[in-house]
């Protein structure tokens, strides 16, 4: 602690280095922690902004395609969950007009569900690092605030050995701990943020691909009828 | 981990190392704080200013004032007797010329009565003895004025044959009488005319004056002596050092008590008393230290410093 000099950089690997072995390890699971944040943060917003784009590309594409039969060749292959969500109620169409005699009521249900299903198949992985956010815009304060409280209890004890309240026995051991709870904020606060922007985010998604989803369930219970 | 996240996670582990690296460089970076310096400031004012008012008008007024309530009863009881006396006259004509006009119908009573006859009487044919010459004077002159009343008009005969009769007359309200007059004569004095002896206690100038010059000729010895570790000079020793009228030390300083030694520089406080008693002893006899305030109240005889060594 003596190494300290006056006017002291405060410098990050500094303070890293003169921590305790428990704050160490606190301050290194919350800089993964923050990392791993950023990187969903950062790779749910291009995933994000893609999708609408894919979206808006394929509604267009479907609403003036004449035959979704003809469409379906064109587009089934897409990874997109739009794309996919139209594979579902294609191949479920397929299967149940396959038959001699046709169920219109079941026919309709089938294709409900089969739709509704990929549809939440797709908001389901669509959402997966959601709630990684929500785990760390919650705990990583009390994570950093636990090095924090370690870190100080431990200064502590140098004092009673030390037998000196001098603050410079006390400073360097003390600012090492709240480096912890700086970095827990640091990566709690966009989690939290993200989070809750991100849950708005999906919710969209949710909503635009179950309007689609009764757009084409419509259309095909329509051709059920003239079919039939 | 798809395509999007392999991004996400190559551009926060980049944006991480930035920010890592902005605090490590400058942001952080608190500037040293310079100590403030300590800016001597020239204190002239010190010498005219006391701690505490050495002016002994107040008290001796306070003490006429508690006297006189005691004393005032005794007066009036000399007062009277003279009044159904033939002496009204001489009243007026003593009041004009002092403005005590009480004391001195009482030095009149005495006189035509026997009681302080015996007393005054061997003073006044002798050549008036200090003691109680005026009194006995102005009293003899505005006696003179009405030299038709009887008794008082000769100072010399008067006296005797009141001596002779009044002796016989009243032997125990003369010596009341005189007790009485004494005390109420010193304290109208002291009160009517404030003091006489002002220099009866060192003054806060006077105090702070030969303190300086204490210091002064002190000096060099502190000047001389080494700091003998970091943070021996916070150390504040008191002592108190006890002088001779010629300024030499009577017996060596006592250590009145120790400020300023904590852990850090506790090892130093025998050897900073030392120091402090070594720069009395080297630097004495004090020169021109004045005589008069030597053994007054708050003198020089016995004074209280506080040590400190120089830095």
């Amino acid at each position: 602690m003596s190494s300290v000099p006056t006017g002291a950089v405060l410098s990050p690997i500094h303070l890293f280095l003169e921590a305790d072995i428990v704050v160490k390890l606190v301050m290194i699971g919350l800089l993964l922690a923050s990392l791993w944040t950023w990187t969903i943060i950062i790779g749910f917003a291009l995933k994000v902004s893609g999708l609408r784009k894919e979206m808006q590309r394929f509604e267009i594409e479907y609403r003036e395609a004449d035959d979704f039969d003809e469409f379906h060749r064109r587009a089934a292959g897409r990874d997109q969950p739009i794309a996919r969500v139209f594979a579902a109620g294609v191949s479920e169409w397929r299967r149940s007009t396959a038959g001699k005699t046709v169920d219109r009521e079941g026919t309709r249900e089938r294709l409900a569900t089969a739709m509704g299903a990929t549809v939440a198949m797709e908001i389901d992985r669509l959402s997966d690092r959601l709630n990684f956010l929500a785990t760390v815009g919650s705990v990583a304060p009390f994570v950093g605030l636990f090095g924090t409280v370690w870190g100080i209890m431990r200064s502590f004890t140098g004092i009673a050995a030390a037998q000196s309240s001098s603050l410079a026995v006390v400073a360097p051991g003390i600012a090492e701990a709240l480096f912890a709870t700086a970095i827990g904020l640091f990566a709690a606060i966009p989690a939290v943020i993200a989070y809750n922007r991100y849950s708005h985010a999906v919710n969209r998604v949710e909503a635009r691909l179950n309007r689609f989803a009764d757009g084409f369930h419509a259309t095909l219970s329509r051709r059920l009828e003239m079919e039939g | 981990m798809d395509r999007s996240e392999r991004i996400g996670l190559g551009v926060s582990i980049a944006a991480h190392a930035a920010v890592f690296a902005a605090l490590s460089l400058s942001l952080l970076k608190t500037p040293p704080q310079e100590p403030p310096k300590a800016i001597p400031i020239e204190i002239s004012l010190a010498e005219k200013v006391g701690l505490e008012s050495s002016a002994p008008v107040p008290s001796q007024e306070e003490l006429a004032a508690k006297k006189s309530p005691v004393e005032a009863p005794v007066e009036p009881e000399a007062a009277p007797p003279p009044s159904p006396e033939p002496q009204p006259q001489p009243k007026p004509q003593p009041a004009p010329p002092q403005p005590q006009p009480v004391p001195q119908p009482k030095p009149q009573p005495p006189q035509p009565k026997p009681a302080p006859a015996p007393k005054p009487q061997p003073p006044q044919p002798k050549p008036a003895p200090a003691e109680k010459p005026q009194p006995a004077k102005p009293a003899q002159p505005a006696k003179p004025a009405p030299p038709s009343k009887a008794a008082p008009a000769k100072p010399s005969n008067a006296p005797s044959q009141s001596a002779a009769t009044g002796s016989a007359r009243r032997p125990v309200k003369p010596t009341g009488n005189l007790a009485g007059l004494d005390l109420g004569r010193s304290n109208n004095k002291t009160a009517s005319t404030a003091l006489q002896n002002p220099g009866s206690k060192a003054s806060a100038e006077d105090v702070a004056s030969f303190r300086g010059a204490i210091a002064r000729q002190i000096q060099p010895c502190a000047n001389r002596q080494v700091t003998p570790g970091p943070g021996a000079e916070r150390i504040r020793v008191l002592l108190r050092v006890n002088f001779n009228p010629d300024g030499s030390l009577a017996g060596d300083p006592d250590i009145t008590g120790v400020q300023g030694n904590d852990a850090t520089n506790g090892r130093y406080v025998e050897r900073v008393k030392d120091l402090a008693i070594a720069t009395f002893k080297g630097c004495t006899p004090i020169r021109g230290l004045p005589a008069s305030l030597y053994a007054v109240p708050s003198g020089w005889k016995s004074l209280a410093f506080s040590y400190k060594l120089p830095g």
